[in-house]
């Protein structure tokens, strides 16, 4: 047959453009068909007279089993018909994985039984603390002291502030630089 | 309720791949569905000896099977021919209004050719294509789905891919004249 088809191209190297237009060859022999059909081309040619039927038997649509054939089956076998979810409470997603990795899901919920049984046996909560009557005042005037020294200490800031930081660097030097430029604009 | 909801799952995965195998092997809508209510009742009558990660494989096997078994019987019978893509023309009616009109009718006729080219294999070349390109199995299921060795597999793949090019040819060119 390939000799019908040319000389040069040989049944290995069709089986290969073959492979290629369908998408199942291996890096190595799609590497030999491109180098190959940018040389020849006959070999493009071939190529893409297969990859064209592929890419049309890919995209043949699926035919729809009639919904009378369902309810046909269901009524032999004796059962409901499938018109609501068997389990309506679960998302369907989990339902389909758990039958189509039965063992997966399985060794979750295995690991979840366990993790909720060693939560309730190991688990211990931390002992309530109780204090004295005493203990909770002499708390509350630490915690008033603390408040005040808190207190002195930002008032003492403030006064620094105000009377040192600002007079001495930014009032006097503002005023200075005014009254240059007062000088100035006058003498002007 | 769990065997209900195991079959209700399978159903809903298989039944257009059971469907369109069978339909692709014996040629006719009704004995189609017929087998497939056939592997569906197969699939319920086995539900609780199920491996669920072989099932998929099961069901081929089976719907083969039934297939094979169906064309034997009928072999020297009446064949009631209908082909797979015998709505054609309801199609291109319902794409008349399309904006390319003679595009949809090339492709439609494309679609068919090959679905009749696909029809017209022999069986044993048949059944890997279809399950290949059409239903997306890999060898290595094809292989336990038909009973053949893998490297068979992969032959009869290729001399599938090979004739159908050459059937397309053909028709291509009858197309032409």
């Amino acid at each position: 047959m390939q000799k019908n088809i040319s000389n040069k191209i040989d049944e290995k190297l069709l089986d290969k453009i073959i492979a290629v237009a369908y998408s199942d060859a291996g890096l190595y022999d799609r590497i030999i068909v491109w180098v190959k059909s940018k040389n020849n081309p006959e070999i493009k040619g071939l190529l893409d007279e297969y990859k064209l039927t592929a890419s049309s038997v890919h995209s043949l649509d699926e035919k729809k089993l009639p919904e009378v054939n369902l309810k046909s089956v269901y009524h032999k076998i004796g059962q409901r018909e499938k018109s609501e979810p068997a389990i309506p409470f679960i998302p369907s997603f989990i339902h389909s994985f758990n039958f189509s990795k039965p063992l997966v899901s399985s060794a979750a919920i295995g690991l979840i039984i366990i993790a909720i049984v060693s939560v309730s046996l190991f688990y211990t909560p931390p002992p309530e603390q109780k204090y004295t009557k005493a203990e909770i005042e002499l708390a509350q005037q630490q915690l008033g002291e603390s408040l005040a020294i808190v207190n002195k200490v930002f008032h003492q800031t403030s006064i620094k502030i105000d009377e040192e930081v600002i007079t001495r660097y930014v009032s006097k030097p503002l005023n200075k630089g005014l009254n240059l430029i007062n000088d100035y604009l006058i003498g002007g | 309720m769990l065997q209900s909801s195991k079959f209700d799952y399978l159903i809903e995965q298989h039944k257009n791949k059971i469907f369109n195998y069978s339909l692709y092997i014996v040629h006719n809508r009704m004995d189609a569905e017929d087998i497939t209510q056939e592997v569906m009742i197969r699939i319920w009558q086995n539900i609780n000896k199920f491996n669920f990660l072989a099932a998929r494989a099961w069901i081929m096997r089976t719907t083969h099977n039934l297939c094979i078994d169906y064309l034997r019987r009928n072999r020297n019978q009446y064949k009631r021919e209908i082909s797979i893509d015998d709505n054609l023309s309801e199609r291109i009616e319902d794409k008349r209004n399309a904006v390319m009109p003679d595009e949809v009718l090339n492709q439609s006729l494309l679609d068919k050719n090959i679905k009749h080219a696909v029809e017209n294999l022999q069986e044993r070349l048949k059944s890997p294509f279809v399950l290949y390109e059409l239903q997306g199995f890999k060898y290595k299921e094809i292989s336990k789905i038909l009973d053949v060795p893998l490297n068979t597999v992969k032959v009869n793949l290729l001399r599938a891919r090979k004739q159908l090019q050459k059937d397309l040819k053909i028709y291509a060119k009858e197309y032409l004249k």
